[in-house]
């Protein structure tokens, strides 16, 4: 299995983690809340492993997922477990929850809460690759964790680096994910990334 | 620049260009294309006409002149993030009710409603300086105003769920959920819980003389009466069925509940509604059952209902318009009296022939 080198892993730990800052402030203007996000993992698992590592348990997740393609390609998601992610939006539209499932105006609002943190998250790390990803607009799914996070078609031997953040609102109890799952196919472009970087650093 | 009028003039040149340009101009939906500058280069004719616009005055200028009102709102934001990074934007109705000021027509126009929209801010092309910035708006007023009819029914449904449609008091629905719900509650807490069945005093005679319309006007009055005598938030008062209600008091001993019971009976009794056919009194009165028990101790909500019923039929059995207590496996009355065996057989006797 292929790994980073510990400066290596701690640096796009860095990387990321100065997205999911510029994600979490992003939040916290909508929701006029304060947003918990833990500091991300970072697991490289195989293919078929990746699937056992996916927050949900298997349960039914709400998630807003959309790909970056550039340096390297990612499937950014912002999921829920499904009644959360009810709680999460009519928090944010204050509006009463009278149905149980989320209407077409309130996935679409979850669609775009997600494009702005997804977005959020990702600007930062597009400038530290001084590069640019392509973005597809956010889309809804609902389903199990692999299948929000794209992974229906197997691609074995593929090496997967993903990447888990977790998201606390305080006030309102609502928990869920920020999931960055990456099939990486050019380790070598990637990892000259991450050393570019930290040659860069200030010493 | 090239715009969309410049396209279209030349499409006719060039029959590739051609059915593009028509698909663009006749689409049912706004489209608006700015450059790296934010120049708008295309603006279609359905946004002209929802806008109240000409094409031609939106076309060559920055977005911002078309639309001065957008001035540091999200969508300013999503098309700088657009045109800079790249990035998707989408910006929902739910969120960002009608950033453009357009129209479904000119009446919603002159009337000042806005029309509901829902914006894509699609990147178009690559490299900061050669990106382009889609703007497209879909007309969601329809969606909306469906989903606002679903949401009302869904309230109109819960609220009848919720409370019985003739009294406006609990329904026997929700008060078995909430029982249950109190019931586990007052397990966990060692607390009492008193149960309370309540029933309108000869109400049968009542119809036959005042008729059924009269008859449901009177439990709504009784209703009424009794749920007012309820004074704490979590002392729920459920109409049971027919003319028999029923009330739980949380974390409430016999002796309380007694003390609510009292309230109730006066309450009912000061409603003053006449009752002619009433052997017991000139107005509409109520017979209570109340019984009271400790979940934690094993006493089923099963168990302490039938309880209550059973001291609702004593005070029937004992003249009505009065509140009887089960405790210790007998009936008393609130003045601590106790009912001699004799007559709880007698009444049990008659529970079990009813």
């Amino acid at each position: 299995m292929f790994l980073l080198n510990e400066l290596q892993q701690d640096s796009l730990l860095e990387i990321f983690n100065i997205g999911v800052g510029k994600a979490a402030s992003a939040l916290s203007k909508m929701t006029s809340e304060e947003i918990l996000l833990s500091v991300p993992t970072l697991q490289f698992l195989e293919w078929d492993e990746a699937k056992q590592h996916l927050p949900g348990n298997g349960k039914i997740i709400c998630g807003v997922s959309q790909r970056f393609d550039g340096p390297f390609t990612t499937e950014a998601v912002l999921m829920f477990p499904e009644e959360k992610s009810l709680e999460f939006i009519r928090y944010i539209l204050r509006v009463d929850s009278l149905l149980e499932q989320l209407t077409e105006m309130e996935q679409e609002a979850l669609c775009e809460i997600g494009n702005i943190i997804l977005n959020a998250c990702m600007a930062p790390i597009a400038d530290i690759f001084s590069a640019e990803f392509h973005a597809t607009m956010p889309e809804f799914r609902m389903g199990t964790s692999s299948h929000v996070l794209n992974m229906d078609v197997p691609q074995p031997n593929r090496v997967i680096m993903l990447m888990l953040v977790q998201l606390q609102m305080e006030k309102s109890k609502i928990d869920g994910y920020l999931a960055f799952l990456s099939v990486l196919p050019d380790m070598q472009r990637f990892t000259a990334n991450i050393d570019r970087f930290i040659s860069e650093l200030p010493k | 620049m090239v715009s969309l009028g410049s396209i279209f003039d030349k499409s006719f040149e060039n029959p590739g260009l051609h059915l593009p340009a028509l698909v663009v101009r006749e689409a049912q939906m706004g489209l608006m294309v700015l450059d790296h500058d934010g120049t708008v280069v295309l603006f279609n004719d359905w946004l002209a006409k929802a806008a109240s616009l000409p094409v031609e005055y939106a076309l060559g200028n920055n977005l911002l002149q078309v639309f001065p009102g957008l001035k540091g709102s999200r969508l300013q934001n999503a098309v700088e993030t657009c045109l800079q990074r790249g990035f998707p934007a989408l910006l929902s109705q739910s969120l960002n009710r009608s950033p453009f000021p357009l129209f479904v027509s000119e009446e919603e126009h002159k009337k000042g409603v806005l029309m509901e929209q829902l914006i894509h801010v699609i990147p178009l092309g690559g490299g900061e300086s050669q990106r382009y910035c889609l703007i497209q708006i879909t007309n969601v007023s329809e969606a909306v105003r469906r989903e606002k009819i679903l949401l009302d029914q869904a309230k109109e449904l819960k609220r009848n769920l919720i409370t019985d449609g003739m009294t406006g008091v609990y329904s026997r629905r929700y008060w078995e959920e909430k029982s249950l719900i109190e019931f586990r509650k007052a397990r966990r807490d060692c607390s009492p819980v008193s149960v309370m069945m309540l029933d309108v005093d000869l109400f049968k005679s009542f119809n036959d003389a005042y008729g059924h319309p009269e008859g449901d006007r009177c439990l709504t009055r009784v209703a009424k009466a009794a749920a007012s005598a309820l004074k704490r938030p979590l002392d729920i008062l459920a109409r049971y069925g027919g003319e028999e209600f029923v009330a739980l008091l949380p974390g409430t001993n016999l002796e309380g509940a007694a003390v609510v019971a009292k309230r109730i009976l006066q309450s009912v009794e000061n409603a003053h509604i006449p009752h002619v056919k009433s052997s017991v009194s000139p107005y509409v009165t109520v017979s209570i059952g109340v019984s009271c028990g400790f979940p934690s101790e094993g006493e089923s909500q099963e168990a302490i209902l039938s309880e209550a019923d059973q001291a609702l039929y004593a005070a029937k059995y004992l003249g009505r318009n009065r509140i009887i207590l089960y405790k210790e496996k007998g009936f008393f009355t609130t003045d601590n009296i106790k009912i001699d065996d004799f007559l709880r057989d007698d009444i049990c006797g008659i529970t079990h022939i009813v």
